[in-house]
C-alpha cells in the first residue's frame, strides 16, 4: 500500500530525523517527501509518501507517539478510482489523529 | 547560580533522592554541583550499570530513575540501559554531559552525537542549547518519562550551558501529555463479550505493574472467575500462588497456560503487547479467540493482532468497570485440572544442585519483602517458572531487550530504592561477567545484596539451542575456564561460598535469607540441564518440547 502522511510537528532539533527514523525502523519505504517551516518557524509541515505493508492506522499511531508530532493525516493512494491517485489527493481519507495537549486527550477518528 | 546547579536542584524538586552515575570531563560541572546537593549519588563502575540501576529504582519505587554520565564513551555506555528501559517501558531520565555548544559538530574530544544515537531507543530527548531552558526541560523530561506508557528520556547537557550563570525561575507546570481515555461504549462492548464467552482467559502483562493495577486485576479475575496467564513482565501482577493463575505463557510457559491460550474463545489482553516470546507463531496464537485489548498505548492495539474491542486508558479504572459474570465454570475447571496435572516436579535428577528446586525452595522460604533481579538466560527462565511472585514489583528482569548484565546493577538500584527488602540477584556464569565490576559498588556502599550465580560452565541458553536446533554443533558457548567466582567475590571484599551438593542447599538458602550485608553464592549446576518446556522459535504455543521427549 502507498500512503501519504501529512504531519505537523514542532520545529525542534532533529525532529525530521525522528520521523524518518521511525519510518525506517518500521520498514516503510519513502517515495516522496516535502517539508517546510510554517511562517513563524514554530512548526514544520511535512508531506511524506510511503510504501508500506503496515496499515495506515498503525503508521499513524506509531508517529503520533512522538512527542513533537502534533497532527497527522493519512491518505491512502492506491485506490481503484484512478482520478484520485494524484499525489496528495485521495477520496479515501483513512485516518486523522490530532494531539490536543491542553485538553489532555487524543482524538481518533477512523 | 550556574546551569549545573539549576539542573541538580530541579532534579531534587522532582522528588528524586538517589541517582546513579560516573563522572568525566564534560559532566564535571554537574558533579561539582552534587557536592552541595542533598541527592545521594551512587558511583557505579561502568555507565551501563548506572542506567540499569536507575531502571530498577524506577521499577521498585514507581518514580523516575535518574542516571548520569559524561559525553562520548560515558554516554554511549548508557545506551544498552536506555534501550532496556525503552523495551520494558520504564521511566528513566538519562543525563549526559556534552562538549561545549561551540564545539558540537567539530569532532571534539569525547564528542559523540548521543542525541542522534539514542533517538530510536528514547521516548523523547533534549539537547539544551540555552541555560534559561534547563529548568523547564528537566521538568518536561520527568513528565514525559512517567506519563502514559513510561519510557526513557535523554537530556544532553553541554558543558558551557552547565557553567552559564542563570537565575532560578518560577516554572509553568510541565506540559500536559496527551493520554487516551476509554469511553463507556468500549466498556459495554467488552462486558458483552465477556458475558457471552464460555472460555475466557486473562492475558496480563507488564502494563499491570506499571499501572499499579494488580489489586484490580486480582479482583477482576476473582469476580468473573476467569483464569489468568501472565507474561514474563506480568509475573506477580496476579500472585503466583493464586488459584486462578495458570502461570507464564509462551516459549518457556507452563503447559496449562499455553493450552488455555490455544483453546480460549475470548482473550483479554491487559497491559500486553503480543510479544513473540509470548505468542509463538502469531498466526496460530489463540486461534479461536476474540480479543479485548486493554492498554494505555494506542499504538499497541492492532499492531500484531486484530482486536474486537480496544479499551485505551488507565487499567485500574478499566478493570474496575468490567465486573460481570460469564458462564465459564466448566472451562475454569478444565484449566485448573490441567494446572494440577501439569504441575512442576522437583525430583532432583542429580546429587548436585537442581536449579529449579533451588529456586522453588528459595521462593517458599523467602521473606515476604524479597525482590528478585535476574540476568538473561536459562536461570532467568527458571526463576520465571519456579519462583512464585506475590507482587509484580518484586520481579525485576530484562524482558524486551534481554540484556545480560542487568541483574546485579538492578539489584543495587532495587536495594537503594527499598532498603528494608531482601534483594537477591539470580544470575548465570555468563551474565554475571557482563557487570562483575559492580561488586565494587556493592562493597563501597555495603549494599546487602545476595548474589546467586548458577554456574553450568556454559552460555546455557545458547548451548541449549545449539543442542536442539543446530545439531549439537556447539559454537563458542564453553565457559569451563571461568574464574574462581568465590575468589573473585572475596577479592572485592564480599563474603562468598560455593554450593555443590543438594544436601547443603537448605543451609545455603538459610544463609541467603538471614545474612546481614552482601553475600555471594557460587552454585555449581549440571551443564547438561535445559529449560523445559520449550516452544521452538516460530512454532505455535501448542507445540511444546518437553524434557522426557528428549
Amino acid at each position: 500500500m502507498r500512503f501519504t502522511l501529512e504531519i505537523t510537528m514542532k520545529n525542534t532539533e532533529g525532529v525530521l530525523e525522528r520521523i524518518l527514523g521511525r519510518l525506517r525502523q518500521r520498514s516503510l519505504n519513502i517515495q516522496a517527501i516535502n517539508a517546510s517551516c510554517t511562517r513563524d518557524c514554530s512548526n514544520i509541515e511535512a508531506k511524506i509518501t510511503v510504501e508500506s505493508k503496515m496499515n495506515a492506522e498503525s503508521i499513524m499511531k506509531q508517529l503520533a507517539k512522538l512527542y513533537d508530532v502534533q497532527r497527522i493525516n493519512v491518505f491512502a493512494l492506491d485506490v481503484k478510482d484512478e482520478s484520485s491517485q494524484a499525489y496528495g489527493v485521495s477520496s479515501t481519507i483513512e485516518t486523522v489523529i490530532t494531539k490536543l495537549g491542553e485538553q489532555n486527550e487524543v482524538c481518533l477518528s477512523i | 547560580m550556574n546551569g549545573a546547579t539549576i539542573l541538580v536542584k530541579t532534579i531534587e524538586d522532582e522528588g528524586v533522592d538517589t541517582i546513579f552515575g560516573y563522572p568525566g570531563g564534560a559532566i564535571m560541572p554537574v558533579y561539582d554541583a552534587l557536592v552541595d546537593s542533598k541527592l545521594k549519588h551512587i558511583l557505579v563502575r561502568h555507565e551501563q550499570a548506572a542506567a540499569f540501576a536507575a531502571d530498577a529504582y524506577a521499577r521498585v519505587t514507581g518514580k523516575v530513575g535518574v542516571c548520569l554520565a559524561t559525553s562520548g564513551p560515558g554516554a554511549t555506555n548508557l545506551i544498552t540501559g536506555i534501550a532496556n528501559a525503552y523495551a520494558d517501558s520504564i521511566p528513566i531520565v538519562a543525563i549526559t554531559g556534552q562538549v561545549a555548544t561551540a564545539l558540537i559538530g567539530t569532532d571534539a574530544f569525547q564528542e559523540v552525537d548521543i542525541y542522534g544515537i539514542s533517538m530510536p531507543v528514547v521516548k523523547h530527548s533534549f539537547l539544551i542549547r540555552d541555560a534559561e531552558e534547563i529548568q523547564q526541560t528537566v521538568k518536561d523530561a520527568f513528565e514525559i518519562a512517567r506519563s502514559g506508557r513510561p519510557g526513557p528520556v535523554l537530556i544532553d547537557f553541554p558543558k558551557d550551558i552547565a557553567n552559564a550563570k542563570v537565575k532560578e525561575k518560577n516554572l509553568r507546570p510541565a506540559k500536559p501529555i496527551s493520554l487516551p481515555c476509554f469511553d463507556a461504549a468500549s466498556i459495554e462492548t467488552a462486558k458483552e463479550m465477556i458475558e457471552q464467552s464460555h472460555k475466557p482467559l486473562i492475558y496480563a502483562g507488564g502494563g499491570v505493574r506499571i499501572a499499579q493495577a494488580s489489586a484490580e486485576l486480582q479482583a477482576f479475575a476473582e469476580t468473573t472467575g476467569i483464569p489468568a496467564v501472565t507474561t514474563l513482565q506480568g509475573l506477580g501482577s496476579i500472585p503466583g500462588q493464586h488459584n486462578l493463575n495458570l502461570g507464564m505463557l509462551g516459549m518457556h510457559g507452563t503447559k496449562a497456560a499455553n493450552l488455555a491460550v490455544q483453546e480460549c474463545d475470548l482473550l483479554i489482553g491487559i497491559g500486553v503487547r503480543f510479544d513473540d516470546r509470548a505468542t509463538g507463531m502469531l498466526a496460530k496464537f489463540a486461534p479461536d479467540a476474540k480479543v479485548i485489548h486493554m492498554d494505555i498505548d494506542p499504538a499497541e492495539v492492532g499492531k500484531l493482532r486484530a482486536v474486537q474491542c480496544a479499551i485505551l486508558g488507565d487499567l485500574k479504572l478499566a478493570l474496575r468497570s468490567l465486573h460481570v459474570k460469564p458462564d465459564c465454570k466448566d472451562w475454569q475447571e478444565l484449566c485448573l485440572a490441567r494446572k494440577e496435572e501439569f504441575a512442576w516436579h522437583y525430583d532432583a535428577p542429580t546429587q548436585g544442585i537442581y536449579a529449579p528446586k533451588f529456586i522453588k525452595t528459595l521462593s517458599n522460604q523467602a521473606h515476604k519483602n524479597t525482590i528478585i533481579t535476574c540476568d538473561v538466560g536459562q536461570h532467568q527462565m527458571w526463576v520465571a517458572q519456579h519462583y512464585q511472585f506475590k507482587n509484580a514489583q518484586h520481579h525485576l528482569t530484562s524482558g524486551g531487550l534481554g540484556a545480560m548484565g542487568y541483574g546485579m546493577p538492578a539489584a543495587i538500584g532495587a536495594q537503594l530504592a527499598s532498603p528494608d527488602a531482601t534483594v537477591i540477584t539470580i544470575s548465570g556464569d555468563g551474565s554475571i561477567m557482563m557487570n562483575i565490576q559492580e561488586l565494587a559498588t556493592i562493597k563501597r556502599y555495603n549494599i546487602p545484596i545476595k548474589v546467586v550465580v548458577f554456574d553450568n560452565q556454559a552460555l546455557g541458553m545458547v548451548r541449549q539451542w545449539q543442542e536442539l536446533f543446530f545439531q549439537e554443533r556447539y559454537s563458542e558457548v564453553d565457559l569451563s575456564d571461568n574464574p574462581d567466582f568465590v575468589k573473585v567475590a572475596q577479592a572485592f571484599g564480599i563474603p562468598a561460598f560455593r554450593l555443590e551438593h543438594d544436601n547443603n542447599m537448605q543451609e545455603a538458602i538459610g544463609k541467603i535469607n538471614n545474612t546481614h550485608g552482601p553475600l555471594f553464592v557460587h552454585v555449581v549446576i549440571d551443564p547438561r540441564e535445559n529449560v523445559w518446556p520449550l516452544v521452538p522459535p516460530g512454532k505455535p504455543n501448542c507445540q511444546m518440547m518437553e524434557a522426557n521427549a528428549q
